[in-house]
């Protein structure tokens, strides 16, 4: 492994505390990797090399790969894009939950958000924030400039996530700040009642957006790695249920299965691409998710 | 099926099994707090499998409080199939031991005898029970003291037991023992049967005495006894023994003068042949007389065959004494030693005296014949018989007919009254008429006032000659000396005899009916008049001779042919009946009461009677005068000397012998139907030699113990338990930080 795709693992990334550098970070580990990868030779920067034929425009040929292999090869390059992208972050308090006191579901996602916003700004594509609990908290405007990265940054350092999320309204109100035919990449635990979040996504999809759903968990809720009998605190409700953890934890992994499928077969039936994560998995599948989806409407 | 526990106190460990429970409720452990936002999953799961979950802890609850159960009732080691309450040694017993005593018991195994083996086994059983245990014993022989002895005291009862001729069933004897373990307090109660499992030791049409009482007390609550039948000896094929079954004179009567031949009959029992010396001894009957041997033959035998012998007393027997013989197996060692000996008692006298009275020589050849055969060589002369006509009984025999043993009235056509009176009181006397009716007997004569007097019946008209014979029928009195002993093959004979024709008669004088003809009517009847001596009449209604052409009128039926040995028997047999001298036989089987005729005269002031060892001595009170001397089941076999003194100074010296019962010479075992019909099915445990014995007594104390099935089980348990805990909480197949890979990843691998 090389020294920048060591920082697409989360127990690495925490030791950095700018999030800057974090999303700088992933994003060059998240690229090394491509080289070793069935991407190899693919750039963010082009799509494609393809045979020159006569017709093309000898302006694309690449005189670097001429030079190397006596052939002409064109460079396509990725055309000019007016996507937008919204990073919307969910600031609900179960956001805040650590097991392992490493990094919280809300770090692992503005880390991730971060990162997707660091690859968007350098390919020109404009990117805007929107966080929300009950309603939209904070929002920034989608931008491409240089400086759009550090609005972003900036505002998801301040963000904490507290009190309670209503899916449903924020995201009917996210759809309503959206201008135009947007990529939407929500980052939430989804802890909430199903059925509001299944419309507001809904909501999203008939508005013609698309919409990638972060779906974080901590690693300990997708593990359940207790033992012995425990009393459990909702930090949201403050409600409270006493287990014996051994005695239930296959049937709480079938449930996180089962909630996890649930939310996969809703996603697959409004074509939103679901992504689930925990705070323990590596960041490079998320930007792959993200980069799969950019490539398909490209 | 029982169920009991040798360790019952720790059985209590059982209340073990409330461990779980116990800790389950005081030793909860204080749970950890833990934040946990997905909450809401657990709280959708837990509605689901709340249901499934308690079930899962109960399940498993109980396999761990089982398993805490299980391993207290190992420890109490719990037993099926026990008989007895409990298991310990030292629990007081009510020990019952019935001994078979009957001679089959002295058969010697390595030198013991069966007995011997039967005392060493009780006194091991013995050993096993506490001082304070009570032993309650019986033998075959006699009846049991319904008191109980302490363990010493028994030990000593056993020491002393010997083996017995004469035996009771021991169906009794169980029985006697059966009742008073039952009616005994403590807290055990077992019951032993020691036998060889003879045959002859039981009563095979019944079951064992005393078995409602043990099922009634088998219905309280530790009442149960337990019956254990421990089998003595060798199984019957693997067994050796040459006996004398047989010993007799065969004349019946021992004629003075000439030799008296004794046979005897030597028989073995094993399956190898056998080669014996059977020596012959005689002796008189003077205490402390000797027999002193007067011959030897040596017998080869086949596997489980017989061999006869053959010897001669000497001649010129003392006529009015009483001689002793005896006959000895000797020439290897034999391992029964009852059956090697067998002895007879005899009184010689002169040949009786028959008188035969017929009108033709025709009608007494037969008869005649029959009695007093040719003399052969050396051969007794056991009748002597005169002939006469009718007409003589008056003028010949007036004064001597008392002197003969019997008269035969054969087919003779009238009698005058002074004859029929003449013989009216020879049978008053106590002598024997015998009256063959035939051709030419006149009923007028046979039916007026004197004869009627004697004889049984009035005679009616001869039936007409029928032209498909008819035959005699069956013996109507199988218990009549006469015809006791051979019944089957008498009636196998009659039943095949040709009966041409016989008189019909009238009512009957007071007579019986011994024997009929095919369609019922009488062919032979009785009656007798009682005296100092029985005088009897005996009338045949067909007559005791026969004619070659059968279509001679005399020719009635063919009772004397030479084809039949019917007709011989029964004459040789009706002299000493009708004498009297049948009476006198002085040869008994031990147990026996012995009847010894004293003759004439008055009364004897002193008996004394002599056992077979020459040393005990016994008084005997003496009958009236008249009246034969009974010798209440004497046991001892051997000679018995009877001294009688009195009136006066006069003494005589009689004498008897007693032989053990022949049925124990043959060996046949109980087979496991015999054992189930005295004991019921399920109601005792066969042992078949001390191993044994050891196994089925642990088995009725401590019973099947089911300890290694119980440990088992518990086995079986920990492993269920482990398995449910383990599939409860089993981790997610994979890890459980799998996450399942999203389309667009699946894309990109």
């Amino acid at each position: 492994m090389g020294n920048a795709e060591k920082f697409l693992k989360p127990e690495v990334i925490r030791q950095v505390a700018r999030l800057d550098l974090r999303a700088k970070f992933i994003v060059e580990g998240f690229i090394a990797g491509l080289h070793a990868s069935p991407f190899q030779g693919f750039s963010v920067e082009f799509s494609e090399h393809r045979k020159y034929s006569p017709g093309d425009n000898i302006a694309d040929i690449d005189w670097n790969v001429f030079a190397k292999t006596d052939r002409f090869y064109t460079k396509k390059f990725q055309a000019e894009t007016n996507l937008t992208g919204y990073l919307v972050m969910d600031l609900s308090a179960s956001m805040g939950y650590t097991h392992r006191q490493e990094l919280t579901k809300f770090e692992y996602g503005i880390s991730l958000a971060a990162a997707l916003g660091y690859l968007m700004i350098h390919q020109q594509d404009p990117v805007g924030l929107i966080a929300f609990d009950q309603k939209v908290r904070r929002s920034l405007a989608p931008g491409s400039r240089r400086s759009q990265l550090a609005n972003i940054l900036s505002v998801l350092s301040q963000l904490k996530p507290e009190g309670v999320a209503d899916f449903q309204a924020s995201l009917t109100q996210v759809a309503g700040m959206m201008r135009h035919k947007s990529l939407v990449m929500i980052f939430s635990d989804l802890l909430a009642d199903p059925e509001p979040i299944r419309k507001a996504l809904y909501r999203l999809r008939y508005s013609g957006h698309d919409v990638i759903l972060f779906h974080l968990l901590d690693e300990a809720e997708a593990a359940f790695p207790f033992e012995g009998m425990v009393r459990l605190e909702d930090n949201e409700t403050g409600e409270l249920i006493e287990v014996d953890a051994d005695a239930i934890k296959a049937d709480y992994l079938e449930e996180v299965e089962s909630f996890r499928s649930a939310y996969k077969a809703e996603c697959v039936r409004a074509r939103i691409d679901y992504v689930p994560l925990h705070t323990g998995m590596p960041f490079d599948k998320a930007l792959m998710s993200y980069l799969l989806s950019r490539q398909a409407r490209g | 099926m029982e169920f009991s526990l040798m360790h019952a106190g720790l059985a209590a460990g059982a209340a073990m099994a409330a461990i779980p429970v116990l800790l389950h409720l005081f030793m909860r452990p204080t749970p950890k707090h833990v934040v946990f936002p997905a909450l809401r999953l657990i709280r959708e799961r837990q509605k689901r499998s709340k249901k499934k979950m308690r079930i899962k802890n109960w399940l498993l609850l109980a396999a761990r409080m089982l398993v805490l159960a299980l391993m207290a009732l190992a420890l109490a080691r719990p037993r099926l199939h026990s008989e007895t309450p409990l298991g310990d040694d030292s629990v007081p017993t009510a020990l019952g031991l019935v001994f078979d005593t009957s001679l089959s018991m002295g058969y010697k195994q390595n030198d013991r005898t069966l007995l011997d083996l039967a005392k060493e086994r009780a006194l091991e059983l013995i050993d096993r029970v506490p001082d304070s245990s009570l032993v309650f014993t019986a033998d075959s022989a006699s009846p049991a003291s319904k008191t109980g002895r302490s363990p010493a005291a028994a030990r000593q009862w056993i020491n002393d037991l010997a083996v017995h001729a004469v035996n009771r069933p021991l169906n009794i004897a169980v029985g006697e023992v059966y009742e008073a373990v039952v009616e005994c307090d403590r807290p055990r109660r077992e019951v032993y049967v020691l036998s060889d499992l003879a045959k002859t030791s039981w009563d095979l049409g019944r079951p064992a005495e005393g078995l409602d009482k043990v099922a009634k007390a088998g219905e309280t609550p530790g009442g149960k006894v337990a019956t254990v039948v421990l089998r003595l000896g060798p199984p019957a094929a693997e067994r050796e023994n040459v006996s004398i079954d047989e010993m007799e004179i065969p004349s019946g009567v021992a004629s003075t003068g000439d030799p008296v031949e004794v046979r005897g009959l030597v028989r073995s029992h094993g399956s190898k042949p056998a080669s014996r010396v059977v020596e012959f001894y005689m002796g008189g009957v003077e205490k402390g007389q000797q027999p002193v041997k007067k011959g030897q033959t040596t017998v080869e035998i086949a596997p489980g065959g017989q061999a006869e012998v053959q010897f001669f007393t000497p001649p010129r027997l003392k006529e009015g004494e009483v001689h002793r013989a005896e006959l000895r197996v000797t020439g290897a060692p034999d391992p029964l030693a009852f059956d090697d000996a067998r002895y007879i008692s005899f009184q010689a006298r002169p040949p009786m005296k028959v008188l035969v009275v017929s009108d033709l020589d025709d009608d007494a050849d037969f008869v005649a014949l029959a009695l007093d055969p040719e003399p052969g060589a050396g051969a007794a002369r056991t009748y002597q018989v005169v002939r006469a006509r009718g007409t003589e009984l008056t003028t010949k025999y007036r004064d001597s007919l008392k002197d003969h043993a019997a008269v035969f009235l054969l087919d003779v056509a009238v009698l005058d009254d002074s004859a029929w009176g003449l013989l009216n009181a020879y049978v008053h006397e106590g002598g024997g008429l015998v009256v063959g009716a035939g051709v030419r007997c006149r009923p007028d004569n046979y039916n007026g006032p004197i004869p009627s007097q004697i004889l049984p019946a009035q005679l009616d008209a001869p039936t007409p000659t029928q032209p498909n014979a008819a035959t005699f029928g069956k013996v109507a009195d199988v218990t009549h000396p006469l015809f006791d002993r051979y019944v089957e093959g008498y009636d196998s004979q009659f039943s095949i005899m040709p009966v041409y024709k016989y008189w019909k008669l009238k009512t009957p004088n007071a007579g019986r009916t011994l024997l009929t003809f095919a369609d019922g009517a009488p062919a032979l009847l009785e009656r007798t008049f009682q005296g100092a001596r029985t005088g009897r009449v005996l009338m045949w209604t067909t007559p005791l001779a026969r004619r070659v052409q059968r279509s001679d009128p005399a020719a009635w039926n063919e009772l004397p042919n030479l084809s039949y040995w019917v007709f011989p028997v029964v004459m040789n047999l009706t002299v000493p009946y009708l004498s009297g001298s049948t009476g006198e036989k002085l040869v008994f089987d031990a147990g026996e009461d012995a009847i010894l005729p004293l003759g004439p005269g008055a009364a004897a002031t002193d008996v004394r009677i002599v056992g077979p060892d020459g040393k005990t001595t016994e008084a005997a009170t003496p009958p009236p005068a008249g009246e034969p001397l009974k010798v209440a089941a004497p046991q001892f076999p051997g000679h018995w000397i009877v001294v009688v003194s009195g009136p006066g100074d006069a003494k005589k010296t009689l004498g008897f012998s007693l032989n053990p019962p022949g049925a124990e010479s043959r060996y046949a075992e109980l087979e496991k139907g015999d054992l189930d019909s005295l004991f019921g099915k399920d109601g005792y445990a066969l042992a078949g030699d001390d191993k044994a014995l050891k196994k089925v007594t642990e088995l009725i104390r401590v019973g099947h113990e089911i300890f290694p099935w119980i440990m088992f089980l518990i086995l079986i348990l920990v492993t269920a338990e482990n398995y449910l805990a383990n599939t409860f909480y089993k981790e997610p197949a994979g890890g459980p930080t799998a996450a399942p890979p999203t389309a667009p990843a699946q894309a990109a691998a």
